[in-house]
């Protein structure tokens, strides 16, 4: 019986990374675009 | 009282400063917003980058992260191509629809408002009912009992009741956006320390070649070991498989993707949410799975001890992560049943506050009212979840139950009062929710009480002849029948609703 091929390895550690960056990349976009969005909450909120 | 897993104070820090963090952001919104909108749906701002983290957050509790690494554990990777795909294909689909209901209904707030204004207010009631009781987190109170039971060694009840208290206390009081923010945070943290947990143990037994040699000592032989490779392989039937997949459509009924859906600031910001949410559903649903199997290899190695299917990923990543990082993991693995339990106690509040209170029983209520009744909403169905969860020992059933109710109940009223170009029937759109629901209702009290358990597959089984009927096969056989009752009224009815 052969074993498992090593790409699996390769999925397993690009899975890994992109749990990894994805959501660091995610807050880049989140500081660029959010902190606008809640500036003008409070614009709104403090009238 | 004594933790069974045991961490390093450094650690029960991180797990501290995390919890106090959220009670803050609660803290935080309820002084700076002001009416219901802002309470309800984040003032219509939600851009793509807390869509993203709120989407993925929400749909992804302690069920994936504990149930597919479960599966995982004893199918191998048939968790992640036979479960976790199916869903995959639906939020693909949800990207192109999602931003056409927020073009339809851009002042909408509910699912269930959808089909409400296009088939009346008996279809209104039944949709918010299935709503309701979709929303009851079971599966996450237990989830936050188990895991401070673990790590406190406080009671399950104790630990139960401490995680409902911090979660409806920032939601009562912050609303979407402090469920919004806390959930961005607890989406980093889950997909981060998984992602870590993933590169770390897998690397650490030697890759594919140590899991290899870890699944045949833990199997007996390699051609037991090689099933954990085959997608497809396992013990399922390809009508149980078909069950769990049409669960799937629960994606397109979801009552916390669509208050995001319309508290999104425009219809780009949740295509671009949703095309930014699949690859992180994938990696996270690959990870948990690879995980389990690697659970189950840990054991065959001896690196860890013989566990419960569910507690092999705790041991195997309890096993490599370093001081500091394993805090963060166990705030993460909260932060997974916070998450859901946050949006879908705001759900339920909805369905009480706006759904039956405002657009059915008080259209001219006052915002205060509103909010008021939405807390009150929120507040029975914490209390519904935590005795289900003290009720309850095995709930794995529960999510195949509720994903019947909603998807029999609300899908075919509100696709066909979306997308319809003519004018469907009043009778049509209430007839379907009314048998989806109670019919889906009936079927799991008939097959609890009358059908027989088996413990081999672990189901509620009714033998109708010849042929085997499992629980789970009620959404296969419900939907279609919901489906022909509508069509069959909606061609011979008369009376149309005017879209409000």
């Amino acid at each position: 019986m052969d074993a498992p091929s090593s790409t699996w390895d390769i999925f397993c550690y690009i899975a890994g990374a992109i749990s990894i960056v994805g959501p660091l990349a995610i807050i880049y976009f989140y500081f660029r675009t959010v902190r606008r969005r809640l500036k003008e909450f409070k614009e709104r909120t403090s009238r | 009282m004594e933790a069974v897993v045991k961490l390093h104070w450094l650690d029960y820090l991180v797990i501290l400063v995390y919890v106090g963090f959220m009670l803050y952001i609660g803290f935080y919104f309820s002084r700076k917003r002001k009416g219901f909108d802002d309470y309800f749906m984040a003032g219509r701002g939600l851009t793509a980058p807390l869509l993203v983290g709120t989407l993925v957050s929400t749909f992804y509790g302690l069920d994936t992260l504990f149930g597919t690494s479960e599966v995982g554990f004893f199918e191998g990777i048939s968790a992640f191509f036979a479960y976790s795909l199916p869903y995959t294909a639906l939020y693909i689909v949800m990207a192109f629809l999602a931003p056409k209901f927020k073009e339809k209904f851009p002042t909408g707030s509910t699912m269930q408002e959808v089909a409400l204004n296009n088939f009346g207010k008996t279809t209104g009631v039944f949709t918010s009912i299935a709503a309701y009781l979709y929303s009851t987190n079971t599966m996450e109170m237990m989830g936050i009992g188990f895991v401070l039971h673990l790590i406190t060694g406080l009671p399950f009840f104790v630990g139960t009741l401490i995680g409902a208290v911090i979660v409806v206390l920032y939601t009562w009081t912050g609303g979407l956006w402090a469920v919004t923010m806390t959930d961005f945070i607890q989406f980093v943290a889950m997909m981060v320390t998984v992602g870590l947990a993933m590169i770390i143990g897998w690397k650490a037994v030697g890759g594919t070649a140590g899991v290899w040699e870890g699944l045949i000592e833990w199997t007996g032989s390699a051609e037991d070991a090689i099933y954990f490779f085959r997608p497809g392989a396992g013990y399922l039937s390809p009508w149980t498989l078909a069950a769990y997949s049409v669960t799937a459509l629960a994606v397109l009924c979801e009552p916390a993707f669509f208050q995001r859906m319309f508290a999104a600031a425009s219809p780009k910001e949740i295509k671009r949410g949703f095309a930014m949410g699949v690859p992180m559903w994938l990696s996270f649903d690959w990870c948990v799975s690879f995980l389990g199997i690697l659970g189950a290899a840990a054991i065959g190695l001896a690196i860890i001890p013989e566990v419960e299917p569910n507690q092999a990923l705790f041991a195997v990543v309890a096993q490599y992560l370093p001081i500091g990082v394993l805090g963060i993991f166990v705030a993460g693995v909260m932060a997974c049943a916070m998450s859901t339990a946050d949006s879908y106690f705001l759900v339920a509040g909805g369905v009480i506050g706006v759904d039956l209170y405002r657009n059915i029983i008080k259209p001219d209520a006052e915002e205060r009212n509103v909010e008021r009744v939405t807390k009150i909403g929120m507040l029975v169905s914490a209390i519904i979840s935590i005795a289900l969860a003290l009720l309850f020992e095995r709930i794995m059933e529960v999510w195949v139950f509720q994903a019947t109710l909603i998807v029999t109940t609300s899908l075919i009223p509100v696709y066909f009062g979306a997308f319809s170009k003519k004018p469907q029937k009043k009778a049509a759109g209430a007839a379907a929710a009314g048998f989806g629901l109670i019919a889906s209702i009936i079927w799991y009290v008939w097959t609890n009480f009358f059908g027989v358990w088996s413990e081999e597959w672990e189901v509620y089984v009714i033998k109708l002849g010849n042929v085997e009927l499992w629980q789970e096969y009620g959404i296969l056989i419900i939907t279609p029948i919901a489906l022909i009752i509508y069509l069959i009224i909606n061609a011979t009815a008369k009376k149309t609703v005017e879209a409000a």
